[in-house]
């Protein structure tokens, strides 16, 4: 009866899906932890970035799916402080995004998701929200986004040196 | 709490005043931008400067409501700011010279918190420093294209001489504790942020070798004018904005 309890919980955490990018938060790499006890549910989050404004929603999204599994139980939601990467993704969630046209945040070089052609480039470090960057392939026009993940992306921004003696 | 930690967590407020403050300040070029990247650039550095704030209070062991009576509640007399936030800046070669100087600073702040005895502390830490790091960059670029292009160098170069000594006071105490301390962070600081700019020396002598002391915010009309607007979104007939979404 129990394993069952915990199984529902884990399932129904399971199926819940980042507001902003369409895959579940559990492939997304955003669920680190989930410890169901007799009375008590605790599942630790990682934020993709400090600023992410849904971290309130995921919260929420994950205590809904916990109470629809076991209305009686007190659910915990806890914020971990650890920086998120394209690694914490799951071999399903890459695929999802691709196929929803972002860049395969697992590979080592940014690919067009459209044509999977090389030939890309960042525009600008900022995109539509403080988790994406914005690329354009050079292969096919499109545009695309690529999650913000690692060191920065390639845009010849610079990081030091006086400005006018390069 | 220990005389160490509360001193962290004094340091963590004075950090989280600045953050909130910058990201305020900065959210007004969401709407008034150059061009629609740096809007969203803008808006994406804003929103973390916010989350920094927010992530520093919560080590300093304040609470959502706790965090909440600290930015919308808190008397202004007991706000201490850098100078570089205490006044509107009205352009944007400006706000390019203090995001330079606030973003190495906040870089620095949080490469110290990694090296703390506190793990939570040392986390945040390492996250922040990562984030600050596209701030960092973010900033030096825009300096960069100012400074070198022919048409606006003039310009950017009276912004740099206006705008830096209003940073002296960065790492600057309230109290007279620990004043070893931030003279040392100054000082490195100082030299990371000179050579962001084409005349090293003169920002190196704007910043001068030792912070100073920083100020209650009551003492500047400015600040207080602008914690009467964001107060005002709070506060008012039916709770202003807020009242609206209840």
């Amino acid at each position: 009866m129990s394993d069952e309890r915990e199984v529902r919980i884990r399932s129904a955490i399971s199926t819940v899906e980042d507001p902003e990018v369409p895959v579940t938060l559990v492939d997304l790499g955003v669920v680190r932890e989930v410890t169901v006890e007799p009375a008590k549910v605790r599942v630790v989050l990682r934020p993709t970035r400090l600023g992410c404004p849904a971290r309130g929603e995921m919260a929420l999204r994950i205590r809904h799916a916990v109470l629809g599994a076991d209305p009686d139980v007190e659910v915990q939601v806890d914020w971990e402080l650890s920086a998120w990467n394209g690694e914490d993704v799951s071999a399903a969630g890459r695929e999802v995004l691709v196929e929803f046209g972002y860049a395969d945040p697992g590979a080592m070089d940014k690919r067009c998701p459209y044509c999977g052609s090389a030939e890309v480039r960042a525009e600008g470090a900022f995109g539509g929200a403080v988790c994406k960057v914005p690329y354009t392939c050079r292969g096919c026009g499109s545009t695309f986004d690529a999650l913000r993940s690692g060191p920065l992306p390639p845009t010849e921004l610079g990081s030091g040196g006086s400005p006018c003696r390069m | 709490m220990t005389a160490t930690e509360r001193q962290t967590a004094v340091d963590l407020g004075l950090a989280a005043e600045d953050h909130f403050l910058h990201g305020h300040l900065l959210s007004s070029w969401v709407v008034d931008y150059i061009d629609l990247e740096e809007s969203l650039a803008v808006g994406s550095v804003a929103q973390e400067e916010l989350a920094h704030a927010a992530t520093y209070l919560s080590l300093s062991g304040l609470d959502e409501a706790g965090r909440d009576d600290f930015v919308y509640e808190r008397p202004v007399e007991t706000w201490h700011p850098t100078r570089l936030l205490s006044q509107r800046l009205h352009d944007w070669p400006a706000t390019v010279v203090r995001g330079v100087l606030l973003s190495h600073a906040a870089l620095l702040r949080a490469e110290v918190l990694c090296a703390s005895d506190s793990e939570p502390v040392r986390a945040a830490g390492a996250v922040i420093a990562a984030e600050q790091q596209l701030h960092v960059t973010h900033w030096q670029r825009w300096a960069r294209l100012l400074a070198c292009d022919p048409r606006t160098a003039s310009e950017f170069g009276h912004r740099v001489a206006a705008v830096v000594p209003l940073g002296q006071d960065m790492f600057g105490t309230v109290r007279d504790a620990d004043r070893a301390s931030g003279r040392r962070l100054h000082q490195s600081w100082t030299q990371r942020v000179a050579s962001a700019f084409d005349d090293q020396q003169m920002v190196a002598d704007a910043l001068g070798a030792e912070p100073l002391s920083r100020s209650a915010g009551a003492e500047h009309p400015e600040l207080v004018e602008v914690f009467g607007e964001i107060r005002g979104i709070r506060l008012g007939p039916g709770d202003g904005v807020r009242g609206l979404y209840r």
